[in-house]
């Protein structure tokens, strides 16, 4: 009897503790994905929630299909811009109305709808299974690809390397290309009892609690040095060779699809590493595909790279949201 | 050590509590005296062992002071006013030169345009607590109500650690034969069970209640600049309930701690914000505070006993000396004297004798504490002012902002309506019940507490942690 209440004093409290961090500023936020056995994860649909740090708490909502939700009516009349990318794109912490597929619309004065598929966590290999899965080629007549190139900054050089499997919050799907052309489909493990759990856990402020708990005490535990973690590898020592030849054949990819359904494919390319920059730029122009660089683009008007982010987290702010939105107008007369 | 961190409550509390009372057992009552004084030394010296000696140092002087007090041969008043006047110096000289140094030097160089170098130092831990605490035992002891004691029994009673920290101020005849009573040199169950439901219901208000409020607070009082009216009233009413919750909820810390040994602490919180008038709140608020002010302040000043005038400065005086004491800065001698006007304010209230409806007076009461903690908490006093211009509405109205008003909304209903919690503590039927309603208190709270480490990496200190 003792046991038994004492457990139910103990459950009580978890319960409570639950709705306590649901409703008030310790807001850590439930998992916006579930499990898709094409991609490995993509975004709950008809979900909505908050995204809290210390320097936003912003609502963000998924429509019916898990697109980033618009803020104007969907016109089906008009053709479509799919819009591809990560976490910046997805931006979970931008005010909806700002957000690039918001932004843009408003900077094409309504002339298309453009759809947001970002999804956190993803590189272009993902974003090119994205495509094959959920949009709809023959009502786009452009496709709009974000890539983000840096070490630590942007995570897609690390996430399309089949070799970090599962270093992402859940296992993703990897091509793993023998040239441009030939690649072999890495699918993400099925649904195990492990992720199952984690899936039912997730829809609780809980499980991020206790994820992140355990994080902290590993690492305190464990010397962080023993652990893996991009940013103990020094800057620039990294082999990219194998890394570059997902990105350029996906790339590929997503522009022959593109081709095949007469939607015209444009890149854009955020890489405060100039190197890699280079590469991608050269890699582009031999294909001859339209593309834009964003940094490039900051630097002729003069903006730092750390006033474009939020303080506590190295996303685009709502500005840069916009003002992106305003320089892709600027370059590609995109046509209704 | 703070009361709401996991060493304290997992390792500190529970070691000290059954290493003392193992030793009462089998090595006597003196054994674990002298495990409590060095576990309340370890207790003290684990933020700062560099004032050890400090505190040490000034225990010892007041110990010497006193002998010569209450010395049969020095029954020479002289002589005794004399020593008791170096003593009350010797306490007040070690709280200024900590304290108020820099302060003097900034309004000096302010003043004069001089450019003198702060000295920069680290408040000692609980330094105004122990201060007071020791200048009432020597008052006590040359009015010749302190009874013969040893250096030993004297540095247990400032040094006990539950009430060392941030009080309550604890007189020596509440505390002393308690310490000698061999009944409670036994573990009383009753006293754990009362003793761990009055902590984990301070832990919950401290951890869950006051560091939620904490975060509206501090968010309005870093933005003073841009804060509009209804940002401002969340911003001043979350004050207003994180102070309550933090330091009564430390106070229920206290005192529960200081029970699971035997030892009733005195109350120091009786519903305050409940209060009709500002005297009614200051004899709930800081109790044991009020009540040091009014024996060793206010009454040997002359109280209300020589004419309207000399009440008013009385008071004044009073409440300024409240202000300093809270703080070396401009904005807490400004609240210390709004409530000396306040005070004053009200004594020609009753003489009128007009009565006022207990709504509207207790609604008066709260919305005056309200106001005044806005200079309390803020950094400078522009940054007061700026609050208080906003609450009035000339930044505009702003956004409404649903959670902190639902917080503000629903504490304001607990603070007004519900008993508070000693009383609801006293009235928790049997052990059986205090123990789970303990045990859920105290799961949730360190759960919340796991939280603070995980993401800040540090757990909030109480705010009258370095009074």
């Amino acid at each position: 009897m003792i046991l038994f209440k004492t457990a139910i004093s103990i459950f009580l409290a978890t319960v409570f503790f639950e709705i306590f961090l649901t409703y008030s500023p310790f807001r850590g936020g439930i998992s916006p994905v579930q499990y898709d056995p094409d991609i490995g994860m993509w975004h709950k649909r008809n979900f909505q929630y908050v995204y809290e740090k210390d320097c936003y708490s912003t609502p963000y909502m998924f429509d019916e299909r898990g697109l980033i939700k618009n803020n104007y009516n969907f016109n089906p009349d008009k053709k479509d811009v799919i819009i591809l990318g990560d976490s910046y794109i997805e931006a979970l912490m931008i005010k909806n109305k700002n957000i690039i597929h918001n932004s843009l619309y408003r900077e094409y004065s309504g002339k298309l709808n453009f759809l947001n598929y970002g999804l956190g966590g993803t590189g272009p290999t993902q974003h090119l299974e994205i495509l094959k899965k959920f949009a709809q080629l023959e009502r786009a007549k452009y496709l709009i690809e974000f890539i983000s190139l840096d070490e630590g900054w942007g995570r897609d050089l690390e996430e399309v390397d089949p070799q970090e499997f599962g270093w992402s919050n859940r296992a993703l799907v990897h091509l793993n290309f023998s040239d441009l052309n030939h690649y072999e489909t890495l699918k993400p493990p099925a649904m195990g009892i492990k992720e199952q759990l984690r899936e039912a856990l997730a829809n609780y402020e809980l499980y991020g609690y206790l994820k992140k708990t355990f994080l902290y005490y590993k690492n305190k535990l464990a010397s962080s040095e023993n652990g893996f973690s991009p940013s103990n590898i020094p800057y620039g020592s990294r082999d990219w060779s194998k890394n570059w030849k997902q990105i350029k054949g996906a790339v590929i990819q997503i522009n022959k699809l593109s081709k095949a359904n007469h939607v015209g494919h444009r890149v854009i390319i955020f890489s405060p590493d100039r190197n890699h920059y280079k590469i991608i730029s050269q890699f582009l122009t031999q294909h001859k595909i339209l593309f834009i660089d964003l940094v490039g683009e900051l630097e002729k008007l003069n903006i730092a790279l750390d006033a474009i982010t939020f303080a506590c987290d190295g996303h685009w702010n709502d500005e840069t949201h916009r003002l992106f939105a305003h320089i892709i107008k600027s370059k590609f007369p995109l046509t209704g | 050590m703070l009361f709401n961190s996991f060493e304290f409550i997992l390792i500190f509390l529970p070691t000290t509590f059954f290493v003392f009372f193992f030793l009462n057992g089998f090595w006597g009552n003196k054994a674990s005296r002298i495990w409590l004084l060095g576990a309340s030394l370890f207790f003290y010296g684990w933020w700062n062992p560099f004032y050890v000696p400090l505190i040490l140092g000034s225990i010892i002087f007041n110990y010497g002071i006193n002998r010569i007090l209450i010395f049969p041969q020095s029954k020479h008043t002289d002589f005794r006013r004399i020593f008791l006047a170096l003593g009350i110096l010797g306490n007040l000289a070690l709280l200024g030169y900590f304290k108020y140094t820099d302060f003097l030097i900034e309004n000096w160089n302010w003043a004069f345009h001089a450019k003198i170098e702060p000295l920069n130092f680290i408040l000692p831990l609980a330094i105004s607590f122990f201060t007071f605490q020791q200048i009432a035992y020597l008052v006590d002891s040359y009015k010749g109500a302190v009874k013969e004691t040893n250096l030993f029994d004297y540095a247990l009673f400032v040094l006990f650690f539950p009430q060392l920290i941030a009080g309550p101020i604890v007189h020596h005849l509440e505390m002393m034969p308690q310490l000698n009573e061999p009944i409670n040199r036994r573990i009383n169950p009753k006293n754990v069970v009362s003793g761990l439901l009055v902590f984990s219901i301070g832990l919950f208000k401290k951890v869950v209640i006051a560091d939620t409020f904490a975060i509206w607070a501090s968010r309005g009082f870093d933005a003073t600049e841009i804060i509009t009216l209804l940002q401002a009233w969340v911003t001043s009413l979350s004050f207003t309930l994180q102070l309550y919750f933090d330091f009564s909820g430390y106070t229920d810390m206290a005192l529960g701690s200081a029970l699971v040994f035997n030892i009733r602490l005195p109350e120091n919180f009786n519903s305050p914000y409940k209060a009709l008038n500002i005297r009614d709140f200051w004899r709930r608020w800081h109790m044991s505070l009020s009540r040091f002010l009014l024996d060793y302040i206010y009454i040997p000043l002359g109280g209300n006993r020589s004419g309207l005038l000399r009440t008013c400065i009385n008071l004044i005086t009073t409440f300024f000396l409240c202000g300093l004491w809270h703080g070396a800065g401009w904005t807490f001698i400004f609240w210390g004297l709004l409530n000396g006007i306040a005070l004053i304010v009200h004594h020609f209230w009753l003489k009128t004798e007009f009565k006022m409806h207990y709504f509207f007076s207790g609604a008066l009461t709260f919305l005056f504490v309200n106001f005044a903690w806005v200079f309390f908490r803020a950094d400078e006093w522009k940054n007061a002012v700026q609050i208080l211009t906003a609450m009035l509405g000339f930044n505009g109205v702003g956004a409404f902002e649903l959670l902190p008003a639902l917080y503000i909304l629903f504490f304001l209903g607990i603070v007004f309506g519900a008993k508070n919690s000693m009383q609801w503590a006293r009235q928790v039927n049997t052990k059986t019940e205090a123990i789970y309603i303990a045990l859920f208190l105290a799961f949730f709270s360190l759960l919340q507490l796991n939280n603070f480490q995980i993401s800040n990496n540090k757990t909030m200190e109480f705010l009258y942690f370095n009074f």
